[in-house]
């Protein structure tokens, strides 16, 4: 079936108006439920289901939206470069914490995967959950793994990280807004980059710069680590 | 060099006075927008001229953030694009979240493995770049400097 330009253009405007809506609640409740990606896509797969529709109708309209996360991510450089002084001055701090961090988790959730049976044609994709969805994506695709797992994966890791990632690092007695600007950053991404906004500028702002930083760790040890892993893994 | 291609791309040329504000900075926005998205395609040509095992946009971000650095391209030639797009970061994740539907079949088999297994990961993920960084920001009194 070959969706026509009205039907993309419809679906475009229902999921722009499902993301206002939900960042008006959110920014009134900052509830973990009306967390704007969490509603909107809820949203969208209730009116899909609801007219008997599948995910394949929505593709085309998936698209476009998908095209501009080329652009979004390297807009990405933008507040990098603005907080290059800050930068500086915890420059250790940030790389070992995003190094150890990204290295850890990649580690643990293929361990934890491994240990739940999960499907093995999953694994690559569920590796590279910790950093940015655009580039998740990307790297997925390098690995072998399916795309779209991988952008799902990024997208509940964020989530999980912006509502629970605070508790967290509490209960770790973690209170320098630098080390969790750093974690939720490494964490979590984009949204664990909302959430140390809520907390402190200086969180957030080390939180950006984390949350690229572990995208360029990743991407620079995935071809070889996470094949390392996955032979040491899998019998 | 401040002046350079840049300049050329991004429309901050003086716009003639009897142009609306907000037809001016629509067209400020749509020029800086364009200077994105062609450096996003420069990445990936970049990318697959050098068969460089990195996402295209990644290095898009990064040959962004070298332009910046060397001064070919100003903060006010990208800045308002930018801010925008990443205030509004989570619209572009919405469609992505919304093809979880297809998998509902694996979610079935194998949610709960995956669950806890991405929720323990992000956690081991917070607890030690927490603690490794909130150990090295204090020796290195980067938490002051802040």
């Amino acid at each position: 079936m070959r969706p026509d330009a009205l039907a993309i253009a419809a679906l475009v405007l229902l999921t722009v108006s499902a993301y206002a809506v939900a960042r008006a609640l959110y920014l009134r409740y900052q509830h973990p439920l009306v967390q704007p990606v969490f509603l909107g896509a809820s949203v969208i797969i209730g009116v899909l289901l609801l007219a008997g529709r599948s995910f394949e109708d929505y593709r085309a309209a998936k698209d476009v939206l998908a095209w501009f996360l080329g652009p979004v991510t390297v807009a990405l450089a933008v507040p990098v470069y603005k907080q290059r002084a800050r930068l500086r001055a915890a420059a250790l701090p940030l790389a070992c914490g995003v190094a150890l961090g990204a290295a850890s988790t990649i580690s643990a959730v293929l361990a934890l995967a491994t240990l739940a049976h999960v499907d093995e044609s999953v694994l690559p994709a569920l590796a590279v959950k910790s950093v940015t969805a655009p580039i998740a994506i990307e790297l997925a695709r390098l690995q072998g793994g399916e795309p779209s797992l991988a952008a799902t994966f990024a997208i509940v890791t964020g989530t999980l990280g912006a509502m629970f990632g605070p508790m967290v690092l509490n209960r770790c007695r973690v209170t320098d807004p630098v080390a969790r600007g750093i974690a939720l950053g490494t964490a979590s991404h984009g949204q664990g980059t909302a959430a140390a906004l809520l907390e402190s500028e200086t969180a957030g702002a080390m939180s950006s710069l984390a949350m690229a930083g572990a995208a360029v760790f990743t991407a620079a040890i995935a071809p070889v680590y996470i094949p390392l892993l996955l032979r040491l893994l899998l019998p | 060099m401040t002046s350079s291609f840049a300049a050329t791309i991004a429309p901050v040329l003086p716009l003639s006075a009897g142009v609306p504000r907000p037809l001016r900075l629509g067209l400020r926005l749509a020029g800086q927008f364009l200077l994105l998205v062609a450096l996003s395609y420069a990445g990936t040509a970049l990318v697959q001229a050098t068969g460089v095992p990195l996402p295209g946009n990644l290095v898009g971000m990064l040959l962004l953030l070298v332009l910046l650095r060397l001064g070919m391209v100003r903060l006010e030639h990208v800045e308002e694009a930018a801010g925008l797009l990443l205030t509004h970061l989570n619209l572009f994740f919405i469609p992505l979240a919304v093809g979880l539907m297809a998998w509902g079949g694996l979610l079935g088999a194998s949610g709960l493995g995956l669950g806890v297994s991405l929720a323990g990961s992000a956690a081991v993920c917070l607890a030690v770049a927490g603690l490794a960084g909130q150990r090295l920001a204090r020796t290195a009194g980067a938490s002051d400097a802040a």
